[in-house]
């Protein structure tokens, strides 16, 4: 079994006058089985003092003698190991604080150690999650690769036996001449062209993967907190753990412009982001809708930044709200789950100086939300010299907003626009008003007519309204039948009118012509 | 002289803040985004400079928890500056029922949009359980709620029920487009039941 692990050093942080004396006091131990004691004069509030005396080393103990009573307690609770009142201080008294200090530490130190065990254990069983989701991600590339390898490989045959067979040099050449003019015959050059492009393309999509994977190897003692940019990161896990979910559901980037950066360890958040991610994923699969989805919002403000998670699983019953971030609560079977991702998650978010909180719709879905401070200037500045080189963020997609009421309906145009746009689905014009007040992107939006509560019509006049830049960029697909002025009326006020049932290629006709304008910069 | 000294002084014989603050736990705490809801409302009505000659110190982060016992003179003060000390209770009704304005704009209320629902028994039911995600002490139950009314009793609740409350709960009501009458009943001062009807 493991030694309890010992401090290796004692602070014994006092008002000033207190820490003079306690210098000038020989009766005060220098050392505690080797551990040095250093006096360290506290000279502002304790809740910052404290902090400041350890200094990030966990192992040291902190034992604050403090002016009063009341200061004992905020001493304690801005994490001393141990606190007496200075009134109270004798050699004897202060040696027993000393001790007490150091026993605590230990017991702190041995937990932490089991904590961190237990972390690393949690990290590989969400890891083992994402296992099935990688092994398809890789594998379908690796499939494209093997058979275009195959191609390549029956292609130049004949250079290969020509080298091997060609009797002569001469030989050789009229060979080469041949199998060349034959080539050019069958057109097999842009052929091996296209075919080289392809196993280029899926080498791209294995390294990206390996290169996502990555975030999450990092261990915790070597990581310190960089600039982080929440979207490309929230991309990188959502390509890694997002597999489970678009097998069930689709995945919804609702993500807020120019979001400020965070400054936090990456592979931490990272774990965090995935914990959520698969827990996601395991609740859309625990009840049949028409359509699941899961939200990943992103909203900031002068303070910091807020990442959302919603889906549409079953949602959390009251009675587990406030235990769902204790470890190893869970309401998992046996095997399905440690108990202890929501309690690291929550644990790491609140050493980034965030916070996590949960609030359920029962029957209708969770939301966790984690709030970060937004990465100070001062912070980016060291993380970015001016020397380094910086990757240039990739091109953004363009976001729909697609409403209807049928939920097979937005099940539909999620599936046929999500290979080139990012599509926000809302189920009613109030939905999605609410979206786009909370401060949803959208280039586009796609809408019914007949809708509950807040329909097409009245979408449309609020677009007009609020948002008289998108008002250009909004298609209606309806089944309602129109009278000529009706029509007419609503031509005028939307770029495209479309009858249902619309077909896969009108409805991306449609939106390549209304998003033609943006990408030509002329909106 | 400190804030709560500052804040008895004005509204002190207007209301039961002495012994409000005397019986609230030390570990009670209350989110940010409260402070600030507050304080928006103040801004909206031009009273904030005013607000903070008397509590100067009044940045507010919207996730930080902060004391319970910081926040009772707070909105006691805001709400006397909104009508008057002895009217501190109206002042603190009224400003609570223009907060749901400010929740929904705030970083949290955006977090949330998923859940914030525009049906009246719906969002209060939203709003009772919100009061575990932004307070650590108390209960809120909701235990009546059908077409046109919504029961919700208040355990351990050291905000005035009758007038904050029911004030803060009516302005969530109202974004729902209903306009509800209030019936409180109160067991004592920190425990009781509000009723609305539409």
């Amino acid at each position: 079994m493991d030694k309890r692990p010992s401090p290796t050093g004692v602070v014994l942080l006092a008002p000033r006058d207190v820490a003079a004396s306690l210098e000038a006091d020989p009766t005060v131990p220098r050392d505690i089985g080797g551990a040095a004691v250093t006096i360290i004069a506290a000279t502002g509030d304790l809740r910052d003092e404290v902090p400041a005396a350890r200094g990030g080393r966990r192992e040291v103990a902190i034992l604050c003698v403090a002016s009063d009573e009341d200061s004992v307690l905020v001493a304690l609770e801005a994490g001393a190991d141990e606190a007496l009142d200075a009134a109270s201080v004798t050699p004897t008294t202060l040696a027993r604080a000393i001790r007490r200090a150091t026993m605590r530490a230990s017991t702190r130190l041995q937990s932490e150690r089991v904590y961190g065990s237990a972390a690393h254990a949690e990290k590989l069983r969400s890891l083992g999650a994402l296992v099935a989701g990688v092994a398809h991600e890789v594998n379908n590339p690796c499939a494209a690769l093997l058979l275009s390898i195959e191609v390549v490989r029956r292609r130049l045959a004949p250079f290969f036996d020509l080298a091997r067979d060609a009797p002569s040099p001469a030989a050789y050449r009229a060979g080469l001449d041949q199998i060349l003019r034959r080539a050019e015959t069958q057109r097999v050059m842009p052929d091996m062209s296209n075919v080289l492009d392809d196993m280029a393309r899926a080498t791209d999509s294995i390294s990206s993967i390996v290169r996502d994977l990555r975030i999450f190897t990092r261990s915790e003692e070597i990581e310190q907190p960089q600039r982080v940019d929440v979207h490309a990161l929230l991309d990188q896990v959502v390509r890694i753990a997002g597999s489970r979910i678009s097998s069930r559901g689709h995945v919804e980037r609702d993500y807020a412009p120019d979001l400020p950066p965070v400054f936090v360890p990456r592979s931490r958040l990272a774990q965090v982001f995935t914990n959520i991610l698969v827990n996601a994923s395991q609740a859309i699969g625990e009840v049949e809708r028409p359509v699941h989805r899961v939200r990943i919002s992103t909203r900031a403000d002068d303070e910091g930044v807020v990442i959302s998670v919603s889906d549409t699983g079953p949602g959390i019953p009251v009675e587990h709200l406030d235990r769902i971030f204790d470890p190893f609560f869970t309401t998992k079977k046996p095997g399905e789950g440690t108990g202890l991702g929501l309690a690291l998650s929550s644990d790491l978010v609140r050493r980034m100086g965030g916070h996590i909180l949960a609030q359920s719709d029962p029957g209708g879905g969770a939301t966790f939300l984690v709030y970060l401070p937004a990465a100070a200037a001062i912070a980016e500045e060291d993380e970015r010299p001016a020397d380094r080189w910086v990757p240039a963020a990739p091109p953004r997609r363009r976001v729909i907003l697609a409403v209807d009421d049928d939920e097979r309906v937005l099940r539909a145009y999620a599936r046929v626009l999500r290979d080139h746009y990012d599509v926000l689905l809302a189920s009613d014009g109030q939905e999605a008003i609410d979206l786009l007040r909370s401060g949803s992107r959208a280039d586009a939006v796609l809408t019914d007519l007949i809708l509950p509560e807040v329909d097409g019509r009245e979408l449309i006049a609020w677009i007009r309204a609020e948002r008289p830049e998108l008002a250009q960029r909004v298609v209606v697909a309806t089944a309602s039948p129109l009278d000529e002025a009706e029509d007419r009326g609503l031509r005028s006020r939307c770029a495209v009118l479309l009858e249902k049932p619309v077909s896969h290629d009108v409805l991306l006709r449609a939106f390549d012509r209304v998003l033609a304008s943006l990408d030509d910069g002329l909106v | 002289m400190d804030h709560r000294d500052r804040v008895l002084e004005i509204v002190g014989a207007h209301c039961d803040l002495a012994e409000r603050l005397r019986a609230v736990p030390p570990w009670a705490e209350v989110r940010g985004v409260y402070f600030r809801a507050a304080l928006d409302e103040l801004e909206r009505r031009g009273l904030r400079r005013r607000f903070e000659e008397l509590i100067p110190d009044s940045r507010r982060a919207t996730f930080t928890l902060y004391p319970l016992a910081d926040y009772l003179p707070w909105i006691a003060l805001a709400g006397a500056l909104v009508a008057s000390p002895a009217e501190v209770h109206a002042g603190m009704h009224a400003l609570l029922r223009d907060n749901s304005r400010y929740f929904g704009q705030s970083l949290l209320g955006r977090g949330l949009l998923r859940l914030i629902s525009h049906d009246p028994n719906k969002q209060m039911h939203q709003a009772v359980q919100s009061k575990r995600a932004v307070t650590n002490y108390g209960k809120w139950t909701v235990v009546r709620s059908e077409p046109g009314l919504i029961e919700i009793d208040h355990e351990d609740e050291y905000v005035w029920i009758e007038s904050a409350l029911a004030g803060g709960a009516l302005g969530g009501l109202e974004a729902c487009g209903v306009h509800p009458t209030v019936e409180v009943e109160l067991r004592d001062a920190y425990n009781g039941v509000l009723r609305f009807r539409w």
